[in-house]
């Protein structure tokens, strides 16, 4: 006989930092069901995109997600410039580069405090923020803002980087790297946060494969799949780096991954300033496309991203379609939360770095005969609204 | 009773004294758990934001009393009342000042008794409600304290046999005078401590023993449904919780300096109790900034294979250390 009671987590709780529902079935503290239910922070870009040029939609997925707002804009106007043909200068690559793994540096970092205070470790929690504030800084040297960067755009990059620049990067980045190491050691050898994190969420490689789990809960499971290595984008082909990979598959393995990652990232970063080729930052692009489709895939901080956009020879795209890589995550981890105690809800949940609102999409199914139908904005007041 | 112990109960060291350490202590917490974590803590409120737990407090009293309708608020009020009023009790047996309003041969045992009949209330708070997170917090609660609680117990009997008294007043006299003449006596003292020191953290719920209330798991516990004046006054129990945990510890295991034998000497042995108190705050609040939160399955292994099997090692051993010199003659 069972005594499983629904715990609801959502769509507002303080271990979600963005409006989503689990519900739990927990037998005492035990997990033995979850059901995931997305979909309440569904915004309608794809659709507003349509009604956009396309210079105004680089701002618009800027918007997808505030936090890999240049692995968006990136992958966005990699898809243009593949429907349209353009070729980029090989300096505007390079600077892409950089801006990227910056972006990348901040991101991890960010989730790695925010996994610590999840757990209750808010010392922790404020020392990483308060060293990314390093890197906020330089992200602004470099594009004009701390978050939105804006840096991308269709045919090269808007900002050049000057040697004052290279120099304040460069020794902010010797800064970082050390607090780095001394977060990673902390990281590793912590026992409350080894015992809260180690096999927690187990996620083996063939599940990892099988469930489609990209970026560093990939990584985390052993796969070796990273798209900067293997379908290299931007100047990636041209700088040397490592696919990090974790043997545990665990919670603790996902993290260690992206502190690993991020020392791997200042690497790169200083590889590209050392190489920076001269030249243009940008070539000159008509308003109006020709008619086409491009993709482009993207490793963001949190896995893999794809744009995918239809033009019809117009200054707007006829359909722009984005897949952010934590759809695929969520799958991928939901199952793992069984067996698991409520109190390791969080430190399961925190490892994919969860980004909800870039994540929902609405499709109109009708349950019983699996049939997609598409429905007016009238339509469904009148269907669900009246009532 | 006289007009003096009146005084003494109402004012100093009784009521409106123990109030004031109560927010004083809630201050010292922040502001030093924030300057441990690189922050600033209370800045605004009077000098250094000293005066910020007492603003929060009174801002709570003012605000709208929202009755949850599927909790017992009758119940839930008369908690609240009574839970801070036995802490308030408890530390007259304790040497706040250096000397005891009231005491007896055997307080130790009512003050053990009454401090865990106050966490036991905790329960009831959160069991009044219907929601589930109040519920799996007071259930959390319920299993933390049935942790912590026999090894405090145990562990507070090793300076009581040290100094050879259960009066809290006499051990506290007789434990620095008692440990000197058997210096052995310091290795079941220390690893008491330490041990103690656990325990009250336990109880206090900070990390990494805040279970009960986890936010990022259960919203705020068995919390979750109160509000106003009512939070109002389970923030001023928990504070004079830290009150007595730091007191009695202090009281337990560090000896006195100072007698207080005249008006003037009063004031130096309650200063000299003060520091002391900060003193095991400052080793809680460190411990507190420095972990992650257990889960509850974590604490049960802690306390029920580890520690209540240390503090009966530590007793024993005391026991062993005491009879040796019988033994040997």
């Amino acid at each position: 006989m069972s005594y499983a009671v629904d715990l609801l987590f959502g769509p507002q709780h303080p271990a979600l930092h963005e409006p989503e529902r689990f519900r739990f079935k927990v037998d005492g503290e035990i997990i033995v069901d979850v059901d995931v239910k997305i979909g309440f922070i569904h915004r309608g870009i794809e659709k507003l995109a349509e009604s956009k040029n396309f210079i105004q939609n680089i701002y618009l997925t800027e918007r997808i997600c505030g936090i890999c707002n240049v692995a968006h804009t990136l992958c966005y106007v990699q898809a243009v410039e593949d429907m349209a043909g353009i070729e980029v200068p090989e300096r505007a690559k390079y600077l892409r580069v950089i801006v990227h793994e910056l972006n990348r540096i901040h991101s991890h970092l960010l989730i790695l405090g925010v996994a610590a205070e999840l757990l209750g470790w808010e010392t922790e929690f404020m020392y990483l923020w308060r060293d990314r504030e390093a890197i906020m800084d330089i992200i602004e040297d470099v594009s004009g803002n701390r978050v939105t960067s804006a840096f991308n755009t269709i045919g090269g990059v808007r900002r050049d980087i000057n040697n004052t620049q290279k120099e304040r990067m460069l020794k902010v980045l010797d800064k970082v790297e050390k607090d780095t190491r001394f977060h990673k050691k902390v990281l590793e050898e912590d026992p409350l946060y080894r015992e809260r994190m180690v096999n927690m969420g187990v996620l083996k490689t063939r599940d990892a494969i099988e469930r489609c789990a990209v970026g560093p809960t990939a990584r985390g499971s052993n796969v070796d799949y990273d798209v900067r290595a293997h379908d290299p984008y931007a100047a990636y082909d041209e700088i040397p780096f490592n696919v990090i990979r974790y043997k545990e598959c665990d919670s603790w393995a996902r993290m260690m991954v992206r502190v690993d990652e991020t020392l791997e990232s200042i690497n790169i970063i200083r590889y590209a300033l050392k190489h920076l080729p001269g030249g243009e930052i940008r070539v000159k692009v008509p308003p109006r496309l020709p008619a086409g489709e491009g993709l482009s895939r993207v490793e963001a901080p949190r896995g893999e991203l794809i744009h995918h956009v239809f033009c019809q020879g117009d200054v707007k795209p006829y359909r722009l379609k984005v897949r952010t890589p934590t759809f695929a995550n969520i799958l991928a981890i939901a199952p793992t939360f069984i067996g698991h105690t409520i109190a390791d809800v969080p430190a399961i949940l925190v490892s994919i770095d969860p980004c909800f609102a870039c994540t929902d999409r609405l499709t109109f199914v009708d349950v019983s005969s699996g049939k997609v139908m598409k429905l007016s904005l009238g339509e469904i007041k009148r269907m669900y609204w009246s009532r | 009773m006289d007009l003096f112990k009146l005084v003494e109960v109402v004012v100093f060291p009784g009521l409106i004294y123990l109030v004031v350490l109560a927010i004083f202590f809630e201050w010292y917490k922040r502001k030093l758990v924030a300057r441990m974590q690189s922050r600033l803590g209370p800045t605004y409120t009077g000098f250094r934001g000293i005066l910020q737990p007492l603003a929060d407090f009174l801002k709570l009293l003012f605000k709208e009393d929202i009755e949850v309708t599927t909790g017992d608020q009758k119940m839930l009020t008369l908690v609240l009342l009574v839970a801070p009023t036995l802490f308030i009790f408890s530390l007259f047996f304790v040497p706040v000042t250096g000397y005891t309003i009231f005491s007896f041969e055997g307080d130790l045992l009512l003050v053990l008794f009454i401090s865990s009949i106050a966490s036991l209330l905790l329960y009831l708070v959160g069991w009044t409600f219907r929601s589930s997170f109040t519920k799996a917090g007071a259930a959390r609660l319920l299993l933390q304290i049935v942790g912590f609680d026999i090894a405090a117990i145990a562990l507070a009997l090793v300076p009581a046999f040290e100094a050879e008294s259960l009066c809290i007043a006499t051990i506290s006299e007789k434990i620095s005078s008692a440990v000197i003449s058997n210096p052995l006596l310091l290795i079941p003292h220390g690893f008491a401590f330490i041990l103690f020191l656990l325990a009250q953290q336990a109880d206090l719920e900070e990390d990494p023993f805040d279970i009960p209330h986890a936010e990022t798991e259960l919203v705020a516990g068995y919390i979750t449904e109160i509000s106003g004046r009512k939070l109002a006054f389970l923030d001023l129990f928990k504070d004079l919780q830290m009150v007595y945990v730091s007191f009695f510890t202090a009281s337990l295991f560090f000896g006195v300096i100072v007698k207080p034998l005249s008006a003037v000497l009063v004031i130096a042995s309650s200063v000299e109790m003060f520091l002391k108190a900060l003193l095991v705050l400052f080793i809680l609040f460190t411990i507190e900034a420095a972990s992650t939160r257990i889960r509850i399955y974590n604490l049960l292994d802690a306390f029920w294979k580890y520690i209540i099997p240390l503090s009966f090692f530590s007793l024993s051993l005391l026991f062993i250390i005491k009879a040796l010199p019988g033994v040997l003659l």
